[in-house]
């Protein structure tokens, strides 16, 4: 299988994907949430509950017909290196179909509850395996980056700055630390900004229910979604670690090996098959017990709507946390209105477009 | 387990410390153990980390615990309770007005009085 036709199929299996998490979506979320607005919990089984459900997955198919209809086009040409831009249009589409049926279940919103619970006198919530396996994947990288400086002498005076989608180099630089530490610098930026998150999800983050079954689902669901992060780390590290040691090695390891595409989309879809499977907070997985609910209303996820906007962003300058649960997805959102939200958004980002661009200015070589 | 009620009319701050004193009183914690951290509690509640920091120094000026700067409340040996200057009046009153309440809400004396003889007792054997 060649390098350009493993990209051609990520991006397939990734539109597809896309098209059958979204046919499920309304469904995995917190039964008291539907589009993500707070309801009655038996509203979403309710018959204008379906009818809506009903247009939003009729309108979902005919966006994904046509999306998915220009990504397959795109990919199957030469032109299969703008077909990111299809992905990106399907979601564009399909926040869209979203919203339209959010419109049509804002009229029954009711008020979430104003109880607040917390468990006093239990351990602190930690990242799963603790600290030796968050750092696991900076080590890895701090290693590489000893390794590259002791055999300093052995890097090619022309190191490759990019590979095309076929996996051959197109862009070069002169040797310098700038360019050789290049991926461990950026893979750094990328690792703090996770493990900050990954920290966040362990203390950044409000339980929706501090104990009962319900408490103890949203504790593995939480488990599950920092064991799925922790792989990724992993996953970057080895990947980074790869590119920063290759001018190194011996000449049939040079090419970025194919699998490495088809793992990362093996991850991405694998982790969101398992928290799909477990549902939002853990509210899929199977209990005896039924009752204990911290009210008798509906309880929500903790947060009010009018912090939501759009049902996508929440802004909420008076709420300590950093992270709260996605309302309309899987898995959590951060608090924009936080000063820490923003430095795990931007940071990562600005400090790896200054320096690859800075480096391809001024080291590129023709 | 905590729990508040962000539409109560009891402010936040008092609603935190009386969940803690109960939990105190109740002997849950004792003498050397840690509370989460003012930043902890204040974002499982979804409140402001000032009013946990307020139901704290409560907590503290009754002499429940001990605040440390960076390193948290633990909860210390009480031996004697600070002399109140307001007296019983304090708690009286506010215990009279919830019973009539009550009752005005429909519970019967019978109950009431059961409750009450129930509290008492687990009180005095050192709970709540």
């Amino acid at each position: 299988m060649t390098p350009t036709l493993v990209v051609r199929v990520v991006l397939l299996a990734l539109g597809t994907f896309s098209a059958i998490m979204h046919w499920f979506l309304p469904r995995l979320t917190r039964p008291d949430l539907y589009f993500a607005v707070t309801v009655a919990a038996e509203f979403r089984d309710s018959t204008a509950g379906r009818l809506i459900l009903r247009q939003y997955r009729r309108e979902l198919v005919r966006a994904s017909a046509v999306t998915l209809a220009l990504l397959g086009t795109l990919v199957l040409t030469p032109a299969f290196r703008i077909a990111p831009l299809a992905l990106l249009l399907q979601l564009g589409a399909y926040f869209a179909v979203y919203y339209r049926a959010r419109r049509l279940v804002l009229p029954n919103a009711v008020a979430p509850t104003t109880i607040r619970e917390a468990r006093i006198g239990t351990p602190a919530r930690q990242i799963p395996g603790g600290w030796m396996t968050a750092s696991g994947p900076l080590a890895l990288l701090f290693a590489c980056a000893g390794y590259l400086a002791a055999h300093w002498q052995q890097i090619p005076a022309r190191l490759v700055l990019h590979f095309g989608a076929n996996g051959a180099p197109n862009r070069w630089a002169a040797r310098s630390i700038g360019t050789a530490f290049l991926p461990i610098f950026i893979a750094t930026v990328i690792l703090l900004a996770l493990t900050f998150l990954l920290y966040g999800m362990a203390h950044w983050l409000r339980p929706i229910y501090a104990g009962g079954f319900q408490g103890e689902h949203e504790s593995r669901f939480r488990r599950a979604a920092s064991i799925v992060l922790l792989v990724m780390e992993y996953w970057i590290a080895a990947l980074f670690s790869y590119l920063a040691i290759r001018p190194l090695l011996p000449a049939s390891l040079e090419r970025p090996p194919v699998a490495i595409a088809m793992v990362a989309g093996l991850i991405a879809i694998a982790g969101s098959a398992v928290l799909m499977w477990l549902g939002q907070g853990g509210s899929r997985m199977p209990s005896q017990q039924r009752s204990g609910t911290a009210s008798a209303g509906p309880v929500g996820d903790r947060t009010e709507d009018r912090f939501w906007k759009l049902g996508v962003f929440y802004f909420n300058r008076d709420d300590p946390a950093v992270m709260v649960e996605r309302r309309f997805g899987i898995g959590y959102t951060v608090n924009f209105a936080h000063p820490i939200a923003w430095i795990i958004i931007l940071l990562p980002l600005l400090a790896m477009v200054t320096v690859t661009t800075t480096i391809a200015v001024r080291h590129a070589v023709r | 387990m905590l729990r508040i009620d962000l539409a109560s009319r009891v402010p936040v701050y008092e609603q935190i410390a009386s969940g803690l004193r109960a939990e105190l009183v109740a002997g849950r914690f004792g003498p050397g153990d840690k509370l989460p951290t003012v930043r902890a509690l204040a974002i499982d509640l979804g409140v402001h980390h000032n009013t946990v920091a307020e139901a704290y120094r409560e907590l503290a000026g009754e002499g429940w615990l001990e605040l440390k700067r960076h390193r948290g409340a633990t909860v210390q040996e009480r031996r004697a309770a600070p002399n109140s200057s307001e007296g019983p009046e304090k708690f009286t009153r506010p215990l009279r007005e919830l019973l009539a309440k009550a009752l005005a809400q429909g519970l019967s004396r019978k109950s009431l009085i059961r409750e009450l003889i129930d509290s008492v007792r687990r009180l005095e054997e050192g709970g709540l």
